[in-house]
């Protein structure tokens, strides 16, 4: 009985904290498309680059790019930076350009349906620079399990308080499970079926490295402004489970900070908001979030999803290798023990095909030599993820790249 | 059953003994020679030579000199012999005891003995039988008989001689009934002839009398709480309360009555069943505070013993601040308020503590899983003083620290309060009620952030009659509420310490004026002074660059006057008017913005700032608040209400959620933030079948709303100076009807609850940036157009009931994505208009069982067992609906519930 109690008061508690999150399935009827503005003009010298596109359904998977704009750039003094578009709904800048720190700049858009769209002029913030970005393992504060954490510092500035918005690029080196340096060419895919085994490439195949890159996608934001002084200071920006093989060999992250203007900082600050709204007990209210670009024809009805955001920029790029953390083992993309499987398939069959050649196109890599003594099979075969990594990153070291 | 009610009761002033009673006080006999005695003297004589021991006043004895024999005489005998020229009656009880009363008070009463006393008969109109059986006769006959005599009367508590309010005094075949007034005073007529009353009240048993009808005369009634036997579930105080009371939309529930609904986590909870109602709704489970008639959750006014509480639920509202076991009764306005409260728009919720029992040691304890819950009466001056004493508290974190997962294992959670009640009844004019009340929470929920918040009130309350006519309240009453939220992680330099505090101080004088049987008049003054703090930060620790900030001080005063007179045109139509003049005065130290008519008010637009200096008056709002009500019975069973009212508000609570949170914070109107306004028409029919069974009620109301507060999208409500930039303020507009059915007796009974209501508001400017879904009305947070309850309970037999409880919610209204775009390479969604859509509807059905412990009186302690299951179909409901961008950019739609299993829980508790 005394355990009966127990159990009862456990499963009392277990939900009482424990509150039910469970993903449903989820449709609207209706639907506007509105135009939405990418738009990051920074103090670097560079192709500046904007992207525009349409909203879509929330079940779609297709992009809806807005092609065909007039996109421009018009500066306090008049100076206007034209744009043109260079990819679907992305436009670059004619020149080369910087924004200037004591100048405000106006985004102007024509669409292609005679919808004309400006921001209002946005001025440049101060520089900031990146002092440095640390490296380390703690415990992740909700699961209690180590972690490589990765944090960001900035330089003291002499301004009062600012807003800083964080991006990172990380690129990692990861080794293949079932490395062999040589690989099947296909010589002819017809009868007679022929195959031929020569070396790999170094320099196109890799030497059983590859090196996956990717951007954040979340927004991380800080400010100083509640701060006595300008400095950003141990801001937790990237973490990754101690046994991903993401930090399984050397790890490189490049940290951009970008300083804010206020309003985009509230702008971004919201997306953020929005992208989580649910705090178990309460939820935020959500909405439509103003942009500080809005239509001339139409500001009531016609309304600009997005931001024309004019920052400063400060990089810095960190590599780790693992070892100098810890010794623990990590678990690589595709485990040895799934990577069992072998295959030693004819090279042309009863029918005339070639089991080796339809083997070979679905993704199956050369493994060892066969142990049969059958001519028609002359190799053993693993499945590609496992003898290759390209489907990750490519195999090619990356030129930044430092070992 | 009469005679094992009876055998409950003993009081001082009215003393009921059965037959039974005294077959045991016969048992013994007295021999006693007395020779020029005092009576005192002979009382001592008996008490040597016997076991009958007495209770009298000395002062009641006369000194006249007594002689007599008596050989093994009854004792009745010679108590007859030795009282029958005085004023003084007795009563011998079955353990010996006898007591003795004052012929003052036996003049005024009648007393159920076996024997005829001589000092009544002489000059008292009211008779009691001689020749043993219970009819007792009222007045003298006489030859010139009318149709009908007026019986008079008090009804009160037998354990603590308090006088019952409410009590319902009937003769069930004739439909003949009156319902006692606060002093406990009835009066009814009745046929000449036999009787047959009864009494009804609430948690009370019944006392029945078989009475002949001679003349007018009194009759009291002194009934018992009905502590031992499982009680019918029933919110309605009165029989007839439904039908003759004036003012339409009050509803009380009584602490006791309540203890047969299914718990939540084994807590009884008065505010929980204040839901069951079908003017009032929650947000739903986890969300705080209640919404009345489609207001706002800060405009209840929440009053313990008059002093205001401004959070009085425990854990982000799933359980109530309010112990239920000090709590005698909870009133809740909601239609018509009376002029003597002001200050909110919606509704008031007057919580009374009981008053302590000044005679004898008592207590009661409950253990649940989630709190434990001790509560004492103490005697201090016996008859005069006591003290209640309630102490509750949680101890669910050690079993958090079972649970094998460490995300529960680092949550903590745990809530207490305390309160106490002292009463001193100086004289029959003066009474002193003192109450202190002490909250306080804390939770931490897998974070560095730890957050705390409670409650401290203090109230006094003077109770002063100055005649027949005249009585008076004079009280002072002194609240706080606070919550601080503490971030402590020292890896960064951000750690922090944010505390909010408001406080009220009040001071209410209430006089009341029975100027005639047609006019009674209320009127007193109210004064307040709010202050608060509206945000301090502080660094934490040695690596935290946290700038300290303090957001000014807001004080304001709010003074008023108010009159309200019961006027009784007639048997059938009477009307409550009261006025309320209120007068709002926002005090300095401040600094004022002045904004720019022709632009939205932000940084930008402001166009000057004025500095005021302290205690200067800045700004200051007038407004007449009238409360009207009348009811029209058409007959004894049906009547008609309306009302029409006007309040004002002068203190806003602001969040930007969907729901209510403990860290809302409240702010004062100013020269930017107006007072809200709202004003209520409201019309109902009520209806009572074969006596109070049944009782039916249906109502209808349209409230509108001026300056109702609310915020632009992803406003910064906390720590902020200016906080008219983030706000928004626009009308608001509630309508809805209620239809309620209620059985009140029999072994099944329960309540059926069913409202249709909408609750609007707009937002419109003439700017973009100040208006919310085009300046169209649109529905609030809280907009539940269904809303059905339904309460059952049915007693299998004295000991085992069981109980259930069903409700279904129309889903409440949220902001829907409607389509999605990609920045930055992370899919982010564009939304609906706000509250365009609806979360799935909300139902649930709990049930429980309780068992009372057996019934024998000498037993230590009482006992009591619920086994109670919450949720017992498991449904899902949704607390929230809400989009979330994954790790991989995607967005994807989950819905939160707080309670999404069924809750099996077992609560035992016991009195002593």
């Amino acid at each position: 009985m005394k355990k009966l109690i127990k159990y009862i008061l456990i499963l009392c508690c277990c939900s009482l904290i424990y509150t039910c999150i469970e993903p449903i399935e989820f449709t609207t009827n209706s639907f506007n498309t509105n135009l939405v503005v990418n738009s990051i003009i920074t103090d670097e010298f560079k192709t500046q680059k904007i992207e525009l596109s349409r909203t879509i359904p929330i079940d779609s998977l297709n992009l809806s790019p807005e092609k065909d704009a007039n996109v421009s750039i018009v500066d306090d003094t008049g100076l206007t930076y034209n744009f043109q578009e260079n990819g679907a709904g992305v436009y670059t800048s004619i020149n080369q350009f910087a924004a200037q720190a004591d100048r405000k700049y106006t985004l102007n858009i024509e669409t292609k349906d005679g919808n004309t769209y400006v921001s209002s002029p946005q001025p440049v913030p101060a520089k900031s620079t990146i002092k440095e970005i640390t490296a380390g393992i703690e415990n992740n504060s909700l699961t209690q399990k180590p972690e490589f954490l990765f944090k960001v510092s900035s330089d003291i500035t002499t301004n009062t308080g600012q807003y800083y918005r964080y991006e990172y690029d990380e690129t990692y080196k990861i080794r293949t499970p079932l490395w062999n340096p040589r690989k099947i060419v296909i010589i002819s895919d017809t009868i007679p079926y022929k195959f031929d085994l020569v070396q790999k490439d170094p320099l196109i195949d890799g030497v059983g490295f590859c090196f996956p890159n990717k951007e954040s996608k979340a927004v991380f934001l800080t400010e100083t402004v509640s701060l006595a002084q300008d400095q950003v200071i141990g801001f937790p920006l990237r973490q990754i489970p101690i046994e991903s093989y993401i930090v399984g060999i050397r790890y490189s992250i490049l940290v951009k900070q970008y300083v804010l203007n206020q309003n985009t900082y509230n702008f971004y600050s919201l997306m953020e908001k929005f992208s989580d709204p649910d705090d178990i007990f309460s939820q935020t209210q959500v909405g439509n979030i103003p942009s500080n670009i809005s239509s001339v024809n139409n500001p009531e009805q016609d309304k600009v999803i997005g931001f024309f955001e004019v920052s400063s920029v400060s990089k810095k790029r960190l590599f780790v290798n693992r070892k100098d953390f810890t010794e623990s083992p990590f678990i690589n993309y595709e485990l040895l023990a799934l990577c069992t499987e072998r295959r030693e398939p004819q090279i042309v069959d009863d029918f005339n095909r070639s089991p080796l050649l339809n083997h070979l196109r679905i993704g199956w890599v050369y493994q060892t030599d066969s142990e049969t003594p059958d001519p028609n099979r002359p190799y053993r075969l693993t499945i590609k993820i496992c003898g290759d990594c390209t489907h990750l990153g490519p195999a090619k070291t990356p030129d930044f790249w430092v070992d | 059953m009469k005679s094992a009610i009876k055998k409950t009761i003993l009081s001082l002033f009215f003393l009921i003994v059965s037959v039974g009673l005294f077959a045991q006080e016969k048992n013994e006999t007295v021999t006693i020679s007395a020779n020029n005695l005092t009576k005192e003297q002979v009382i001592n004589l008996i008490e040597s030579k016997t076991n009958y021991r007495f209770y009298y006043l000395k002062n009641w004895l006369d000194q006249e000199k007594v002689n007599f024999n008596f050989t093994n005489a009854k004792l009745s005998h010679v108590l007859d012999t030795l009282f029958g020229g005085s004023s003084v009656n007795y009563f011998v009880f079955e353990d010996n005891k006898v007591i003795l009363t004052n012929g003052n008070l036996i003049k005024r009463s009648i007393y159920e003995t076996d024997e005829i006393n001589s000092a009544n008969m002489e000059d008292s109109p009211v008779l009691v039988n001689s020749d043993g059986s219970s009819i007792i006769k009222i007045g003298k006959e006489v030859t010139n008989k009318k149709d009908f005599y007026t019986v008079t009367g008090i009804i009160k508590n037998d354990k603590n001689g308090e006088p019952i309010e409410g009590a319902t005094i009937f003769e069930r075949e004739k439909n003949i009934y009156a319902t006692s007034n606060e002093k406990g005073f009835f009066k009814i007529k009745l046929p000449f002839g036999e009787n047959s009353l009864e009494t009804s009240f609430v948690g009370f048993d019944i006392d029945y009398k078989d009475v002949i009808i001679y003349n007018d005369g009194k009759l009291n009634f002194s009934i018992s709480e009905k502590s031992e036997q499982l009680e019918e579930v029933v919110i309605s105080a009165s029989r007839t309360r439904n039908i003759r009371q004036t003012i339409s939309g009050i509803s009380q529930i009584k602490a006791k009555e309540i203890k047969k609904i299914p718990l939540v986590l084994g807590e009884r909870d008065i505010l929980k069943v204040a839901i069951t109602l079908p003017s009032i709704k929650s947000t739903g489970e986890g969300s705080e505070g209640v919404n009345v008639r489609g207001g706002k959750v800060d405009q209840n006014l929440f009053l313990l013993d008059n002093g205001v509480i401004y959070n009085p639920t425990h854990f982000l509202g799933l359980f109530s601040a309010i112990n239920p076991f000090t709590t005698n009764d909870l009133k809740i306005y909601t239609g018509n308020i009376p002029a003597e409260y002001g200050g909110r728009l919606s509704s008031v919720f007057d919580i009374r503590t009981k008053d302590p029992n000044t005679k004898e040691f008592q207590g009661e304890a409950s253990v649940g899983p989630v709190t434990g819950n001790v509560n004492v009466d103490i005697p201090i001056v016996k008859e005069k003083s006591g003290l209640v004493l309630g102490v509750r508290s949680t101890y669910s974190d050690w079993i958090l620290g079972l649970v094998n997962n460490k995300e529960i294992e680092n949550s903590s959670v745990s809530f207490y309060d305390i309160i106490a009640k002292y009463k001193h009844q100086i004289d029959d004019n003066n009474a002193i009620r003192a109450t202190g009340y002490f909250s306080k929470d804390q939770f931490q929920i897998a974070s560095d952030t730890i957050n705390r918040y409670g409650n401290v009130m203090g109230a006094l309350n003077w109770e002063h009659v100055f005649n027949d006519k005249n009585r008076g309240n004079l009280g002072v009453s002194h609240s706080q509420y606070s919550f601080d939220i503490d971030y402590d992680n020292q890896e960064t330099n951000r750690s922090f310490d944010l505390t909010y505090n408001i406080s009220e101080t009040d001071l209410k004088i209430k006089l009341q004026y029975d100027y005639s049987d047609k006019h009674k008049i209320d009127y007193g003054l109210e004064s307040k002074l709010y202050q608060i703090k509206p945000g301090t930060i502080q660094p934490k620790g040695d690596n935290s660059t946290v700038v300290p900030l303090t957001i000014p001080e807001e004080r304001a005063l709010e003074n008023a006057l108010f009159i309200s007179d019961e006027f009784t045109v007639n048997k059938k139509l009477n009307f409550n008017i009261g006025l309320r003049l209120n007068q709002y005065l926002a005090l300095g130290p401040s600094s004022q913005r002045e904004y720019r008519n022709d632009a939205p008010k932000n940084e930008s637009t402001v166009v000057n700032t004025v500095e005021y200096d302290n205690n200067e008056i800045f700004q200051t709002y007038h407004g007449l608040s009238y409360r009207l009500a009348g009811r029209y019975a058409l007959n004894n069973t049906l009547s008609l209400k309306a009302s029409f009212n006007k309040s004002f508000q002068y203190i806003h609570r602001l969040n930007n959620n969907t729901t209510a949170t403990p860290i809302d914070t409240w702010r004062l109107s100013d020269t930017n933030i107006k007072p809200q306004e709202g004003t209520q028409i409201s019309l109902g029919v009520f209806k009572n079948i074969n006596g109070n069974d049944y009782e039916i009620s249906l109502e209808g109301y349209y409230k509108r709303y001026q300056n109702l507060l609310d915020y632009k999208i992803g406003a910064n409500l906390l720590l902020n100076e200016n906080i008219e930039t983030e706000v928004l303020q626009g009308k608001g507009k509630s309508y809805g009807v209620e239809f309620l059915l209620r059985k009140n007796k029999g072994k099944l009974n329960g309540w059926l609850g069913y409202s249709y209501s909408r609750s609007l508001i707009q937002l419109n400017s003439m700017f973009e940036e100040e208006t919310v879904n085009n300046g169209e009305f649109f529905p609030t947070n809280y907009d539940k157009p269904h809303d059905l309850t339904a309460v059952l309970n049915y007693k299998f037999t004295e000991r085992y009931s069981f109980s259930a409880n069903f409700t279904y919610q129309t889903g409440r209204p949220i902001t829907y994505p409607t389509g999605k775009f990609i920045f930055n390479g992370a899919e982010f969604l564009t939304y609906s208009n706000r509250n365009q859509f609806r979360i799935p509807d909300y139902y649930r059905l709990d049930v429980g069982i309780n068992i009372e412990g057996n019934h024998k009186i000498k037993k230590f302690a009482h006992s009591f067992w619920n086994i109670s299951v919450y949720n017992v179909l498991g449904r899902n409901n949704p607390y929230s609906v809400f989009f979330q961008t994954n790790a991989n950019g995607n967005v994807e739609a989950y819905q939160s519930s707080i309670f999404s299993v069924p809750i099996p829980t077992i609560t035992y508790n016991f009195k002593f």
